[in-house]
């Protein structure tokens, strides 16, 4: 019976308890539509680790020999270790690709993800395995045959699988400001694969490789030279083509290395790898530039700040809905339970145990928020989730990555459920103190008593309207406290989809207007010498930039744990790429310091006049600096020098890309040699747009829901003062009021609570977005911009809302029944 | 005349204090009240409005406790039950009848009958009960679609369905116009004279205790007589 007593009641008070299964449903919604996504991309991430023997470990250096292999190989707690070979080339044809190329003669440790073709094998001759992503956005088939060029020597191989790489779960060109499928790939192929001999001879012909070089890296080459100055040839007297020669008749296998293995992956038993430092650099002697664990490597670390990004989201944003909806329940329980005072009385008084009671009444909670709760599990898991994975899948590479739930989803189910119910049973507690022969009678009114307002000397001259409201507040304050707090979270929510807009645009403007005063970006391959750049760079008039990976700290020779890894940025100081400071006003880099970025400089606590210490990735030599400046970039963190302080410390110049002021450089200059890509103002602005798509969505579905909150909160905050004041509007109706002039005095307290939910609600709309965009990584800085425009556009929207939901109780203002009303007859 | 001899005593009231508030405010609702009732007697307990019967009704059905004395029913001491205790005796002993119905508005006039097989174990067959009071054909409608008198056979209905040891009624005709009250009332007279059932009704209506087997009258709290009535009238014989 009292299941059925629920279920009437729960549809005669429709409109409240659907306002609270769209809050329970909203809120688990949105855990479940970030966390599905979410759980099951580290679950199959961990799928694919376990397949591919990912590394732990990375140590990257000039070259490693068998014996520092087998040194790290012999520490206690490493499992597994290899060598292996990595070089950036390009596709000869497919808009000149850039391919991550892993030379390697055994697959020990990450492994590539099988994923059509055959499987990765090493003794196939002819063969390499190359990103699924990429092969599918150029159409391309297992048994293809692809040809790519490495410093000039041209590859030609076929397809023998696709794959994905697990170190590249993440990846774009450098050309690319964001992911573009068609222009990166991984490529692994056996070591054997790779013309060694017509590398060296190439390099030996383009000058870039001499006798000292060769002597340097080949033992054989040292024999060989020592038998010829036995014969009585000089050093010296050594000509280039006498070199060659000599490069013949040693075996590719021997000139190999000349081609040294840069890498050592290894896997550990779980021993943390940082802590391992002293031990690796120990069995090598310290002849090692960096060691890298999984938080390290770019691939996987843009990946784990996203799959971080929704983990924060998922608890953050459904605890704003959770708060909304407990209030919600207690002011809708509340009521409910006081306008049941007689009904619990008669239930006590025939008999009924305490504990049944409060139980049927927790059941109206628990069921509501129960069914809201699962409902939002659904549709978060199965329809937003799904989306947001499809979504997500256009940017990372994790194979089979869809939705999933985990233990923590029954958690959050339980929590709200337990949250909305205990909420109930606070307002039950209250009836079921009081004796049952007291509860039989209606609760005595609350004592009249002026109100705080009612001592401004000005009360008397308020209207009716505004008394009255003023007086309904003072009694329902639980009631306008949710109806601001309602207000407040969707104006937060709404200021920060609104400001989203104007920030993206702002560093738009940032990017296009002030960091970037060219209007094209010319890619340099990497065989590109300084010369033929220089040249290009006299053809249009432009401004040489190199980029580098480098490592970062406030100390020289840091531990690991010290070094952030980051960009180097070596310009010309020709005001093509330009600098802002904090304030994004143009700034100029004074020459004999560095320019660090502000998130740079404030997570090392630095300042103007501070020295901070760098080094290549590549290399184990470390710098000093000085900054001279702190800037500020959207996309790009790191340090920023200029050439001829870069040139100072002894390093090479190698640019990367040549900015022009020229937007067609011309056809010349696109097939020049050493020239990759051309990009001019409108590609760098559509690959902007492409990565805000991302931003868009996030936002776009936080806009529905910043929709979504007041009205669920008014209309509730609404209906409850419309229940509790029913008597009086009937009564007065009796004097003739019209149903208009009701409305009115029910909306202008509404009003009132969402010009204060407006008000409190606008200044954390910022704060939310703020939040939002440094969760996206270490490589953004927005700036978050919001002017009056973005604030009243939201308010109006909120105020609006509110005066909507006053629209919506005009029916039941005008079917109000005065007799029946009056009588007290539910 | 009816036969009460070799009765039991079944309420013992004695010496019952009861009062509301503290300080200044503090009321006194019941002074010094002891009575006692038999066993299958028809009681009225009869007084103005403030009189304190009520109140004396709220303690014989554990819905309230003495400030001190005690009350004895059924040979368990109410007064000194604790809250769960008082639960039970409310289900097992005590079927009350309200003056404005009580019922339950979304539940209909049978599932209010049915509702105490959630109480009880032993409840009675609504659909018997409701035939017993005569509604029989209203079984589906909610309190709402039913006059006052239809309600309160349904609340009869409902108190009858826990076969209680004692039936109290406070003012249960009051919000009834005279005719429906004489249908009420006979029935609550017909369930003392023919199935022996106690009942005690609480009223401020001087005709009813011409049906009453004792009349208790109190005034400002206290007892001022307590009187058998040898000859008591069936409800029908009275001019009301």
């Amino acid at each position: 019976m009292l299941s059925r007593k629920m279920r009437r009641e729960i549809l005669r008070n429709f409109g409240q308890f659907l306002s609270i299964f769209i809050l329970a449903m909203l809120a688990v919604m949105l855990f479940a539509c970030m966390k599905a996504s979410n759980v099951s991309a580290y679950h199959k991430q961990k799928d694919m680790y376990l397949v591919t023997n990912m590394a732990d470990g990375w140590i990257y250096g000039e070259g490693f020999s068998e014996e520092a292999l087998e040194k790290i190989r012999s520490l206690k707690d490493i499992k597994d270790a290899q060598r292996r070979m990595h070089v950036t080339a390009n596709a000869k044809e497919h808009d000149q690709a850039q391919l991550e190329v892993y030379l390697m003669d055994e697959a020990i440790v990450s492994k590539p993800f099988y994923v059509s073709g055959t499987e990765f094998d090493l003794s196939r001759e002819n063969a390499i395995w190359m990103s699924e992503s990429f092969a599918n956005a150029w159409n391309l088939k297992v048994g293809d045959s692809f040809t790519f060029v490495y410093r000039g020597i041209e590859m030609t191989k076929e397809i023998a699988g696709l794959i994905v790489a697990p170190e590249y779960q993440y990846m774009k060109a450098d050309k690319d400001l964001d992911v573009v499928t068609k222009n990166i790939s991984v490529i692994y192929m056996a070591y054997r694969e790779f013309p060694v001999k017509d590398y060296v001879k190439s390099m030996i012909k383009k000058g870039e490789l001499t006798l000292e070089d060769a002597v340097e890296h080949s033992e054989l080459v040292r024999e060989k030279l020592e038998a010829m100055e036995k014969l009585g040839i000089a050093r010296e007297s050594i000509t280039k083509e006498q070199l060659l020669k000599l490069v013949d008749e040693i075996s590719e296998e021997k000139l190999r290395q000349m081609l040294p293995y840069v890498e050592i992956i290894f896997t550990t038993d779980g021993r943390n790898v940082q802590e391992m430092e002293q031990e690796i650099s120990d069995a090598l002697n310290g002849d090692y530039a960096v060691l890298c664990d999984r938080d390290d490597i770019a691939g996987i670390k843009v990946m784990a700040d996203e799959l971080s990004q929704h983990d924060q989201f998922a608890v953050s944003f459904p605890t704003v809905f959770i708060a909304i909806a407990l209030l919600v329940i207690m002011t809708s329980m509340n009521r409910l339970i006081s306008r049941q005072r007689t009904q619990i009385g008669t239930l006590r008084a025939l008999g009924m145990r305490r504990s049944k009671i409060i139980l049927h009444y927790l059941s109206y909670s628990f069921w509501v928020s129960f069914l809201g709760a699962i409902a939002g599990l659904i549709l978060g898991t199965y329809v937003l989730g799904d989306f947001i994975a499809k979504v997500f899948r256009a940017w990372y590479y994790i194979p089979g990555w869809s939705v999933e739930m985990d233990g923590s989803f029954l958690v959050v189910v339980v929590l709200i459920v337990l949250a909305c119910t205990g909420a109930t049973y606070l307002s039950c507690r209250k009836v079921m103190v009081v004796r049952p022969a007291e509860s039989l009678r209606p609760a005595a009114p609350k004592a009249g008593k002026k109100i705080l307002c009612e001592n401004l000397p000005f009360w008397n001259r308020l209207g009716f309207n505004v008394q009255y409201n003023l007086r309904d507040i003072s009694r329902g304050k639980l009631r306008a406290v949710m109806g601001v707090l309602g207000t407040a979270a969707g104006m937060m929510m709404m200021v920060a989809a609104f400001s989203s807009l104007t920030t993206i645009q702002n560093a738009a403007d940032w990017t296009f207007e002030k960091l970037q005063n060219f209007k094209a970006q010319i890619d340099f391959d990497g065989d590109v010498t300084l010369e033929r750049a220089q040249e290009l760079r006299e053809q249009v008039d432009g401004e040489l930039v190199q980029t580098a990976a480098v490592e970062l700290s406030v100390k020289e020779n840091a531990k690991s744990t010290e070094r952030k890894s980051t960009v180097l940025i070596v310009t010309e100081g020709k005001n093509l790429f330009r600098l802002t400071d904090e304030k994004q006003r143009l700034a100029e880099l004074t020459p004999g310091t560095v320019a660090i970025t502000k998130k740079l400089a404030e997570e090392f606590d630095l300042k103007v006049g501070d020295a901070i210490y760098w080094h290549l990735y590549e290399k184990n030599d470390w710098y000093e600096a000085r900054i001279g400046l702190i800037n500020r970039n959207p996309n790009l963190q790191g340090i920023t020098m200029l050439r001829e302080d870069y040139e100072r410390t002894g390093a090479t110049y190698q640019p990367t890309v040549l900015y022009t002021k020229d937007a067609d450089p011309g056809v010349d200059v696109r097939n020049a040699k050493g020239v990759l890509a051309v990009h001019d103002d409108a590609d760098l602005r559509e690959s902007f747009d492409v990565m805000m798509q991302m931003i868009y969505l996030v936002l776009g579905v936080f806009l529905v829901f910043a929709m979504v909150l007041p009205v669920v909160v008014l209309y509730n905050s609404g209906n409850l003062s419309f229940n509790e004041r029913v008597k009086e509007f009937a009564t007065l109706k009796v004097l003739g009021f019209q149903t208009g002039a009701i409305r009115r005095l029910l909306s202008l307290q509404n009003l009132w609570l969402s010009v204060i939910g407006i008000i409190l609600g606008a200044p954390f709309g910022t704060k939310l977005l703020q939040f939002m965009f440094d969760s996206n990584g270490d490589s953004m800085d927005y700036q978050v911009m919001a002017g009056a425009f973005e604030y009243f556009v939201s308010g109006a929207f909120v105020l609006v809302i509110s005066l909507l939901v006053g629209f919506l109780f005009q029916k039941k203002i005008r079917r109000l029944d005065m007799v029946e009303t009056l009588k007290g007859i539910e | 005349m009816r036969d009460r001899s070799n009765q039991k005593q079944i309420v013992e009231f004695k010496d019952v204090i009861k009062k509301y508030g503290q300080g200044e405010g503090q009321q006194l609702a019941n002074d010094h009240v002891s009575f006692t009732i038999d066993e299958g007697e028809f009681v009225v307990i009869l007084g103005q409005s403030g009189a304190g019967k009520s109140t004396v009704l709220n303690m014989l059905g554990g819905m309230d406790v003495p400030t001190s004395g005690t009350v004895e029913v059924a040979g368990e001491m109410v007064s000194s039950m604790n809250d769960k205790q008082l639960s039970k005796y409310r289900a097992d002993v005590v079927g009350f009848i309200f003056q404005f119905y009580n019922l339950l508005p979304s539940l209909t006039a049978y599932e209010n009958v049915a509702l105490v097989k959630n109480i009880v174990k032993n409840a009675g067959d609504p659909e018997e009960l409701l035939k017993s009071v005569g509604l029989e054909k209203h079984r589906n409608k909610f309190p709402a679609q039913m006059s006052g008198g239809e309600q309160q056979r349904v609340s009869i209905a409902r108190a009858l369905a826990k076969n209680p040891k004692i039936i109290l009624g406070d003012e249960p005709t009051g919000a009834l116009d005279s005719e429906t009250g004489v249908i009420v009332l006979e029935l609550l007279q017909k369930l003392c004279w023919e199935q022996h059932k106690t009942v005690i009704l609480v009223t401020h209506n001087a005709d009813i205790a011409k049906c009453a087997d004792k009349v208790i009258r109190m005034k400002n709290g206290k007892v001022r007589e307590i009187r058998l009535n040898e000859s008591p009238v069936p409800v029908r014989e009275v001019e009301w």
